[in-house]
């Protein structure tokens, strides 16, 4: 069943001209898409391919010039539904230092459920479930300012969840974190997918992320250009590299040989893996 | 570098000022800063030092970091002391010499002066202290939530200041960042006139100003999402309680300043500062 | 232009309780023309040692020298070492400010004193090499697309004409076309015209690929100096400092265990690739 689906979205911008009028530019045109509940979708393209515009269609941030976009049931272009979107769909964004809206870790969680009008007793609730949810319990009481990225991260997604959602978008969220903190991150969403069954939708660049999800879209000047699962996408090489993205390397390696007639698994992600197949073909012969 | 805006001042401990509540702490600093321009003698003003060392105390933050707030305010103080020695007239001349003239009412008068300034700064970096400025902005929109009535945003301001606090350090990290990659394109900020000088802060304030608009953006994008609309239907996490230390601590503060009020105030108030003279001041 | 660093320490927030160990006996020279990695985790003192190599932050113990200038000394010429040491800091693009591209371009080498004359064709030339055309010279910076803003402001550094280039995670955000511009850009500087690079990074790939050693930042020292290709064969020291070891050098650790070695250099995928086929039998 989906949770959430685009039914022929298109969104631009308007950007002043020279003389006081102004002309459009496009951020999405004619998305079709359709996400699973409970599904962990990767959105990848590259920067200005309309990944980040879409992000903002899904919880009402921005309403869709022509189409519609449904969210457990509800369209976005409905004012009354808005909030309960906005709490169904949680949202972490690129830059961790700005989407704190106080400097002590468990107000800052506390801040979407406060403003739900949840009872004071169960927002306590829901900040310790959170923190517990992303690892960090013991810093609740701590400032935000000392925090690594990567653990500023986990607290945005903290926040997020406080509003008990059952999507979890991430708008690039770890284009600015250092190789641990993308870690930490992305475990901290693969297992909230696994444990919750909460929806994940991943917008991201790095190929290497979008390995363990269920579905790959891939967006290009602001359309759809495919779908499938990673290592559908991934045999489509030509088109990744038309748009600007790359197969992971080792994948890459993996396949070129295959096609070079080496017996080798094309949908390898291990590279030792890879290295130990290789040299067991060269004994066997 | 560390410059952390956030704590502000604030010394984490677990004494029993620490635990107060907050509003009851800013009350009583009002209190304490009104109280303090009764005092009038140095007899008094011991009173006071017995007081501040209690409250110190009570704090358990080190005397020398309560003293280091008084570094900020120094240059003040000494102008202050200045103005005073030299400018006091009074009958008991002690030095004369060239156009100086120095009298012994000018040097107690800046002494006073020099005492109730420093008192103040004290006093209020105790609250700094021990208080973090989240929980300060906390208590502001508690006391102020009457205001609302007049329709005064309240709860806004509470959020800006809050907004404000953890923008800040952000801000501080983002500004240093631009002055050493221009720094590292050749940039001088140290040599030169004034108009040269001023000059030189534009490759500093337009990425700066750039950068502000990025963040407020994303900030409401943010704050957006998570469903805010403003004060409407919000609840709030944080319960402030009243507990015995706050009642323990208001007693002892209001009886020491009615006690000053009694001995000082009624003096003021039977006139009785012509006859006090110069001792009043 | 060659660097010498011996001994260096730097201690933050010296003598109060912050106080932050950042550089620990730190020896490295650095020959002309050198293509040098720096690694280490977030903290490991990577930023504050580059940071020695333009003055930005002022030597506390030990020796510098950077070509020429010795930064020992109470009294060095910044206006020379800045223009001689070139740094590119993360996200760069955060530096534009001027009404246009070219005033932004012209701001470094201005400061430094470069003859007004020149300058004009100084900031063609700069833009040239980060390829872009003469075309947005009058544009603002602010109108470009991020990719662009961040060539410009490479251009504004090349444009002070250094022997050196410190570039710390000049990638960082960008996608994988953007990054593989970038770094192209950055061969072709040391390639082509000499120029000394030193790349602060976390993505090993990248590392691996580019360049020809990599200095390892451990808690303010240097624990490794070496080739890629050797550093990359020690996987459990590499893990252990919470690095991450590129696929390429897993892929011929593998090879290397079954006893299988190659005589050339093998960086890329395409090599790796080449080479393996070129073996005889295992189809």
């Amino acid at each position: 069943m989906h949770i959430i689906k685009l039914t022929d979205v298109s969104y631009s911008y308007k950007v002043p001209a020279e003389d006081d009028s102004y002309t459009w530019q496009v951020g999405v045109k004619n998305i079709d898409l359709e996400i699973e509940q409970g599904s962990f979708v990767a959105l990848v393209g590259h920067n200005g391919c309309g990944k980040s515009t879409l992000a903002k269609l899904l919880n009402g941030l921005f309403v869709p010039h022509s189409g519609k976009v449904e969210v457990a049931g509800m369209f976005t272009d409905d004012n009354k539904s808005i909030f309960n979107i906005r709490s169904n769909v949680g949202m972490v964004f690129q830059n961790p230092d700005n989407q704190m809206v106080t400097s002590i870790v468990e107000e800052d969680i506390a801040f979407g459920p406060e403003n739900l009008g949840v009872p004071q007793k169960e927002i306590v609730e829901r900040v310790h479930w959170a923190l517990a949810k992303v690892g960090m319990s013991e810093f609740a009481r701590r400032t935000t300012t000392r925090l690594s990225g990567g653990q500023k991260q986990r607290i945005a997604i903290a926040g997020a969840l406080a509003m008990h959602p059952q999507v979890l978008v991430l708008d690039e969220s770890t284009a600015m974190l250092d190789p641990q903190g993308r870690k930490e991150v992305l475990e901290v969403v693969h297992s909230l997918n696994k444990e919750e069954k909460m929806t994940v939708i991943l917008i991201t660049h790095f190929m290497e992320e979008v390995l363990g999800a269920d579905k790959v879209v891939v967006m290009n000047h602001g359309c759809k250009v495919t779908e499938g699962t990673p290592m559908e996408v991934f045999s489509r090489s030509r088109l990744l590299e038309e748009v600007g993205l790359k197969v992971p390397r080792t994948i890459e390696l993996a396949r070129r040989l295959k096609s070079a007639g080496w017996n080798v698994d094309e949908n390898c992600t291990d590279a030792t893996e890879l290295g130990d197949r290789v040299c067991q073909l060269l004994h066997n012969n | 570098m560390f410059r952390d805006v956030t704590f502000g001042q604030y010394y984490p401990s677990d004494s029993f000022v620490h635990k107060m509540d907050a509003r009851v702490k800013l009350l009583l600093n009002l209190v304490y800063l009104v109280g303090i321009f009764f005092v009038v003698s140095f007899v008094g003003f011991a009173w006071i030092t017995l007081f501040l060392l209690v409250a110190i105390l009570a704090s358990r933050v080190p005397v020398r970091n309560v003293l280091k707030s008084v570094k900020g305010v120094l240059f003040l103080l000494f102008f202050t002391v200045i103005l005073n020695i030299f400018f006091t007239k009074g009958d008991n001349l002690l030095v004369k010499w060239w156009i100086i003239e120095i009298y012994a009412e000018g040097l107690i008068f800046a002494g006073k002066m020099f005492l109730r300034l420093s008192y103040l700064v004290i006093g209020s970096s105790i609250l700094t202290l021990t208080t973090t400025p989240v929980d300060l902005t906390h208590a502001l929109e508690s006391l102020l939530k009457p205001l609302t009535w007049i329709k005064v945003p309240v709860h806004d301001l509470a959020l800006i200041m809050s907004l404000a606090l953890s923008l800040i350090p952000s801000l501080i990290n983002e500004t240093d960042r631009i002055i050493r990659a221009q720094k590292a394109r050749g940039a001088d900020f140290d040599t030169g006139g004034l108009i040269k000088r001023a000059k030189a802060f534009v490759p500093i304030l337009i990425p700066l100003l750039v950068s502000s608009f990025r963040r407020a953006e994303e900030l409401a994008f943010a704050m957006n999402s998570r469903c805010y609309e403003g004060a409407t239907h919000r609840t709030c996490m944080r319960v402030m309680k009243l507990s015995w230390r706050d009642f323990l601590g208001t007693s002892v503060v209001l009886v020491f300043f009615v006690a000053v009020f009694i001995v000082y105030g009624t003096q003021t108030t039977w006139g009785t500062a012509e006859q006090l003279g110069w001792l009043y001041f | 232009m060659s660097i010498v660093a011996q001994q260096l320490n730097y201690i933050y927030n010296k003598g109060t309780p912050f106080e932050k160990h950042a550089l620990c006996d730190v020896n490295v020279e650095i020959g002309d023309g050198e293509f040098v990695a720096i690694v280490g985790h977030t903290g490991s003192g990577k930023t504050t040692f580059v940071q020695h190599l333009n003055a930005l932050i002022r030597l506390q113990s030990g020796q510098l020298k950077v070509g020429d200038i010795d930064l020992t000394e109470k009294k060095t010429d910044l206006k020379k070492l800045r223009g001689m040491v070139g740094m590119v800091f993360q996200y760069p693009e955060y530096q534009l400010f001027a009404d246009t591209v070219e005033a932004d371009i012209a701001f470094g080498p201005k400061n430094i004193g470069i003859d007004g004359e020149k300058i004009a064709d100084i900031v063609r030339e700069s833009l040239d090499l980060v390829g872009m055309s003469e075309s947005v010279l009058k544009k603002s910076p602010f109108d470009l697309s991020g990719g662009e803003k961040r060539r410009v402001a490479l251009a504004g550094v090349l444009a002070m004409q250094p022997r050196i280039l410190v570039l710390d995670e000049p990638t960082a955000g960008l996608d994988p076309q953007g990054k593989r511009e970038i770094l192209s850009l950055v061969k072709k500087l040391n390639r082509e015209r000499g120029i000394t690079v030193i790349m602060v990074s976390h993505d090993m790939n990248e590392v691996f690929e580019n360049v020809d050693r990599v200095i390892v930042f451990r808690e303010g020292k240097v624990v490794h100096d070496l080739p890629p290709r050797d550093l990359f064969r020690m996987e459990e020291d590499i893990v252990n400092m919470n690095l991450e070891i590129p696929y390429v050098a897993q892929f011929l650790n593998s090879l290397e265990k079954h006893g299988i070695t190659f005589d050339e250099d093998i960086r890329t995928v395409d090599q790796a690739f080449e080479a393996v086929n070129g073996l005889k039998g295992g189809k």
